[in-house]
């Protein structure tokens, strides 16, 4: 297992823990060293103990479940969360600002509901919090509706679709997980892009304006304010889509410039979108 | 006089997302269900914070498709559109091969307006030809822009494209088809 950021849940550990388990190794050791987690990571961690099962997959370490991130995370249901230790629901009615927050999203009319609309505008506030200007805040607002209505939209399946934010000085990030079909499955339904045959292409593809299984032109700008919203800052992207991951910062917003890589396959469609207001290094893991 | 519709008081500040667009197009076609037909619409984003691609799509998009539909024959213009947005709209016009017009000033939205989206050169000439006459027929066209292989026949099928485009107002006399400019002056980019 990789040492980098030991201790931490990230999406490096939960792509470790799928090799683990692919090649019939245990996974108890590798969890019980884990105190602490990144957002895409407790959320990667519960569309993967989705794929493999609860069984082979266990609950993460009480410490982990009890940091700032899983006490957020067990305040709402989401059936793939990974532990419910008891934490009592927060009751979230005001847009006081929150350092990080979940909100699980079953069906499209939830987009329209008052408690979605609440969660986008502490959000918003959150972002302003920590440093970003209202124009910054509402952009990466703008980004995370598009993300949530693509999962709801695209993934089609069963399970609920996971979104949730963090904030801390300087930096706001959010992330939208679902187990559906994933990017590749969805765009080859369209006959347009039956001739795409891998997960990687198909994430870049799916990032390029007018591309959606709709047919081209016919959606498909849900990426395009992402991007705006990065340009200006110092951002960082995350695709993650069956057996295919592309990533790609702020300086070089063109999907097919970003890094590929190729994480085991796991179902669904996670993106986690980071935006800094400067360069200067994180003062804990972010991925 | 155009038919005003105020976006932030009718519909939202924000305006994000496809399902929001979905729900916006739904509402703006309600309140457009008693306009006449050949009216001018005006879509005036004062108050507005902000907009996205898929929300231009969904509303701004399908909008023009029902104005242009023959039970409805109805022109939509924008104002108020901030510069910021304005690559939405360009994105979404390039793909749908659409085109917007922005009123220059939002009290008088015929004078004159800004054009979002491409025309080829035929459809801009054509264009051009029919602010300068008022109101005129492909006939006249082929009279008055005589052009080499050009008949009265393409300089119909111009101004039925731009008819289409929401650009130009139709009416029927005998068995001629005039067309009429919606605004007075079209500013065109590049």
């Amino acid at each position: 297992m990789r040492q980098t950021n030991a201790n931490w849940l990230t999406v490096d550990v939960v792509e470790d823990l799928q090799h683990a388990i692919a090649g019939g190794k245990s996974v108890s050791d590798a969890l019980a060293n884990l105190k602490r987690t990144t957002l895409p990571g407790i959320m990667e961690y519960g569309c993967l103990r989705h794929a493999v099962g609860p069984k082979v997959l266990p609950l993460l370490p009480e410490a982990v479940a009890q940091s700032r991130l899983g006490c957020a995370l067990q305040a709402v249901k989401w059936r793939l969360r990974s532990r419910n230790t008891g934490v009592p629901k927060i009751s979230l009615k005001s847009i006081d600002t929150q350092s990080e927050e979940f909100f699980v999203l079953e069906k499209q009319s939830d987009l329209q509901q008052d408690d979605w609309k609440l969660f986008a505008a502490r959000l918003t506030r959150s972002a302003e919090a920590v440093g970003f200007s209202y124009d910054q805040a509402s952009l990466i607002l703008a980004a995370l509706i598009e993300m949530a209505e693509n999962a709801v939209i695209h993934a089609e399946c069963a399970e609920p679709r996971l979104v949730g934010y963090r904030v801390m000085t300087g930096i706001a990030q959010f992330c939208v997980a679902d187990v559906g079909r994933g990017v590749l499955a969805s765009l080859r339904s369209c006959l347009d892009y039956v001739d795409i045959a891998h997960d990687g292409p198909a994430i870049r593809k799916a990032l390029q304006d007018g591309i959606s299984r709709y047919g081209r032109g016919r959606g498909g700008f849900g990426f395009h304010p992402i991007f705006k919203a990065l340009t200006a800052q110092w951002g960082r992207l995350r695709f993650r889509s069956g057996g295919g991951c592309i990533t790609m910062d702020g300086t070089g917003l063109d999907a097919d410039k970003g890094q590929e890589h190729f994480p085991p396959a796991m179902p669904g469609f996670q993106v986690t979108v980071t935006c800094a207001l400067d360069g200067s290094p994180p003062p804990e893991p972010l991925l | 006089m155009a038919f005003r519709i105020k976006i932030a008081k009718e519909l939202d500040t924000q305006l994000l997302g496809r399902l929001s667009g979905k729900r916006h197009f739904a509402e703006v076609c309600r309140l457009l269900a008693e306009v006449p037909q050949g009216d001018a619409v005006l879509l005036d984003f004062q108050g507005v914070s902000h907009v996205t691609a898929s929300w231009v799509n969904t509303m701004i998009g399908e909008l023009y498709r029902w104005c242009a539909q023959k039970g409805n024959d109805l022109f939509p213009l924008l104002c108020n559109v901030r510069d910021e947005w304005l690559d939405e709209f360009q994105l979404v016009a390039d793909w749908t091969h659409q085109c917007y017009l922005l009123a220059l000033a939002p009290e008088q939205p015929c004078e004159g307006a800004r054009l979002i989206g491409s025309l080829d050169t035929g459809q801009g000439e054509c264009l051009d030809a029919v602010i300068e006459q008022g109101e005129t027929t492909g006939a006249a066209l082929e009279r008055t822009r005589a052009q080499p292989n050009i008949r009265a026949t393409a300089w119909n099928n111009r101004l039925r494209d731009l008819h289409r485009k929401r650009l130009l107002r139709r009416r029927r006399s005998g068995r001629e088809r005039w067309y009429a400019p919606i605004v007075k002056k079209v500013v065109r980019d590049g």
